[in-house]
């Protein structure tokens, strides 16, 4: 609990987290007047898939960027060291820490993406079960790119590291990684589609839009080709929850076995 | 007490300690003195626990050095050098967050009579980034000082503070008769004034003196008093 307190009050006194913010807060209001021409009915999820088309490229960064900077100000502020040479090691401190860091990014964004309901209410017929899962793919997307920066701030020795490792990461999920795929997709057959299908949604960012779209009705699975029934194979909160797990145990396990106390190597 | 037995640290080929023994007995104000690079971090890292004794022994209070249990750091407390702590909390907060991550709740008795103790209790409620390199160090010794550990781990607690602040840490440590204190430093005056004794590293091995004996076997005498 002490962690959390302990980043809340850095974060809130600091400039970065609101500056973060305010940007999301300007894109959403902005997204909200541009779509004030859309149906009552229908306009509601034609902003959601707007809002999250816009903000799917900010957030990622950001988590990386406040993950990775977070831990490594521990390092260079040598509040590390005097952690770990107390009840603390590192696995324990990278816990403690990714909890305060997902409270204190994921408590302001839920506060303004309530806001931004309240506002919503006044232009378009609202589906809370459908903005429960926006927010939800929200959550998702902050979870696994904090902790993947989280594990770049514990590799790193220097903050040039920091920025060639983020930019990397971000580079590799929004281009790299289906650029990839799409040079095997020929060889794909009723065979090596699950294996095809499981390498193309451990891209969180497919995870998390699949899972948004069908979530909201845009797709249905109804009428799906026997190639794609495959590749679908199981359901895309399954996806996900994988996609989660799997990235969230790969960048604690990655951050412990990689990390450097800087100072004594 | 701080007993080290036959330690040997090495990275790749360079070997850093070499077959190191030594013993820092209770209460002792112990300097921990040599060049740069000498190996003083390696020295101070392996009796904190943070780099693995893969050849010989180090024993704290009696108890052995290992990752396997954490008894041992129950009995140290460590201020590293050129630390920052976190500069948006105020000094009491910070010294709340290390109480709590220390002991799992802050006694606000015991962080005011800390406090006092170094001259801060006026300024506990002014962000740290505010403080001056002085007023930081003094706030790291009030966070050692609060957990109450026998031995302390300085890395050159003076490094880079004016001569009054110099002064005002050294009242400190000179007031602490219950502690055992090993203290790396480069600065002799200090060693002079606060120090009962010098442990010497030169080329991995290591030589412990009575602070007159390392003055005069190093010709010494008249420098920095």
């Amino acid at each position: 609990m002490h962690y959390i307190w302990k980043e809340w009050k850095e974060n809130i006194r600091g400039k970065g987290l609101w500056l973060s913010l305010s940007i999301i807060v300007l894109i959403s209001i902005s997204i909200l007047f541009r779509s004030s021409v859309l149906s009552f009915d229908k306009g509601f999820y034609v902003l959601l898939i707007n809002l999250f088309d816009a903000i799917i490229y900010f957030i990622p960064i950001l988590c990386l960027f406040i993950g990775a900077f977070s831990i490594f100000q521990e390092k260079e502020q040598k509040t590390l060291i005097m952690l770990l040479t107390k009840k603390d090691n590192y696995a324990s401190f990278l816990v403690r820490k990714s909890l305060g860091l997902y409270v204190v990014v994921l408590v302001p964004l839920m506060i303004w993406f309530f806001l931004y309901l309240l506002l919503l209410k006044f232009n378009f017929g609202l589906d809370i079960t459908s903005y429960l899962i926006f927010v939800a793919a929200i959550i998702c997307l902050n979870l696994v790119f904090l902790q993947m920066g989280a594990a770049i701030g514990s590799f790193s020795r220097s903050r040039m590291q920091i920025i060639g490792y983020t930019i990397f990461v971000w580079f590799y999920f929004f281009f790299l990684h289906d650029f990839i795929l799409l040079s095997f997709l020929p060889d794909v057959t009723h065979e090596n589609v699950k294996l095809f299908s499981a390498a193309y949604f451990l891209n969180p960012l497919q995870a998390v839009r699949m899972f948004l779209e069908t979530g909201m009705g845009l797709y249905s699975f109804g009428h799906m080709s026997r190639l794609l029934e495959k590749f679908m194979w199981t359901k895309p909160v399954f996806f996900l929850l994988g996609n989660l797990v799997i990235w969230l145990v790969i960048s604690f396990g990655t951050a412990i076995v990689f990390n450097r106390k800087e100072g004594y190597e | 007490m701080i007993r080290v037995t036959n330690l040997n640290q090495s990275f790749g080929k360079k070997t850093v300690l070499d077959g190191v023994t030594v013993e820092i007995g209770k209460y002792e104000i112990c300097a921990l003195v040599g060049r740069n690079g000498a190996g003083k971090s390696t020295f101070i890292n392996s009796l904190l626990g943070l780099l693995p004794v893969k050849q010989g022994a180090i024993a704290i209070n009696g108890i052995e050095v290992t990752n396997k249990n954490d008894e041992w750091k129950k009995a140290i407390a460590y201020l590293p050098e050129k630390f920052m702590l976190y500069p948006m909390l105020t000094g009491l907060e910070n010294m709340t967050f290390f109480a709590e991550a220390v002991s799992g709740k802050a006694d606000l008795a015991r962080m005011e009579q800390v406090l006092r103790s170094v001259s801060l209790w006026d300024d506990r409620d002014v962000q740290v980034k505010k403080y001056s390199k002085g007023m930081l160090q003094r706030l790291g010794l009030a966070i050692t000082l609060y957990q109450d550990s026998s031995i302390l781990i300085l890395d050159e607690p003076t490094s880079g503070i004016d001569p009054m602040g110099r002064k005002e840490i050294l009242e400190v440590l000179k007031s602490l008769h219950d502690k055992t204190i090993l203290l790396s430093s480069h600065h002799l005056d200090e060693i002079r004034q606060v120090c009962t004794h010098v442990v010497y590293l030169n080329e991995g091995k290591m030589v412990k003196f009575t602070v007159r004996e390392f003055l005069e076997t190093h010709h010494l005498g008249g420098i920095g008093s």
